[in-house]
């Protein structure tokens, strides 16, 4: 599932993770984390790449809230800027990887790689 | 030299190319962004919120781009061209397409820059235009769309 605020960013990664060699997989979006959360817990997804600042509810409070809901679900985030303090906090929330910039189909391929079989 | 950078042809395609099919993109004569051109502005700024870029665009860019985004018809880019107004949902998509090219304005080394607001020419605020004078970076270009057509885009740094 792809979580961000921006559809012309979803277009982005989901073209990315097509050139990445992923386009085995289906791909569903949501435009912020409130939305995604709902969707999620009906459905949850094999893996969750989502934006860092989304209006309603940001990636990390997302994360948070399918940790506090007992959602066991892998998650990542894809976002233009990264803080050290952001990728602190993104690994203690339980995120599986923070792709920042290079923001390429490799940097995606290395990346979601371990966690899609 | 301009602390930002702009880009050539082929970046801009690169990056326009995730969101539009069939795209094609060649340096072009300069576009006026003069008052009353009537262009579209997208004003980048620095963290300070001061404004260090802008991306220029004609109406036939913006209501292609507009359209094509959200696979609207061709035609419905030719009637906003006509009627010389966008949609709603093109004026929505032009900001996230302006959204998108700040990222042909940074590379590794240079200061972060994020969009604020896209005006019609003849509102752009004065820091914006006062920035747009004091340009050392510009590049303009024609980026055709599919089906859609041509507009023109032209970037400006400083």
């Amino acid at each position: 599932m792809i979580v961000d605020d921006s559809l012309a960013m979803r277009m982005i990664v989901r073209k990315t993770l097509r050139l990445a060699g992923f386009d085995g997989h289906e791909f569903s979006e949501a435009e912020d984390g409130a939305k995604a959360l709902a969707a999620i817990t009906v459905a949850p997804p094999d893996l969750v790449l989502s934006d860092w600042n989304m209006p309603n509810m940001t990636g990390i409070e997302l994360l948070e809230n399918l940790t506090k809901a007992g959602l066991k679900v892998k998650f990542g985030f894809v976002t233009t800027e990264a803080t050290a303090e952001m990728r602190s906090r993104a690994a203690s929330a339980g995120a599986r990887f923070l792709i920042s910039k290079p923001f390429t189909a490799e940097s995606f391929k290395e990346a979601l790689e371990p966690h899609l079989k | 030299m301009s602390k930002h950078p702009v880009p050539d042809a082929a970046q801009v395609k690169d990056l326009l190319g995730f969101l539009f099919d069939g795209i094609a993109v060649k340096a072009a004569p300069k576009l006026d962004i003069s008052p009353n051109s009537g262009n579209f502005l997208a004003v980048y700024v620095a963290d300070d919120g001061a404004p260090v870029a802008l991306a220029a665009c004609n109406m036939g860019f913006a209501a292609n781009a507009g359209a094509a985004l959200s696979m609207l018809p061709p035609n419905a880019a030719k009637d906003a061209v006509k009627s010389k107004l966008l949609t709603p949902a093109m004026n929505d998509n032009l900001r996230e397409v302006m959204n998108i090219c700040s990222r042909l304005m940074m590379r590794d080394g240079s200061g972060h820059l994020r969009l604020d607001q896209v005006f019609q020419s003849k509102s752009l605020p004065a820091a914006a235009a006062a920035m747009a004078s004091a340009a050392t970076g510009r590049a303009d270009f024609e980026v055709t769309l599919g089906k859609y057509g041509a507009g023109a885009l032209s970037l400006l740094t400083v």
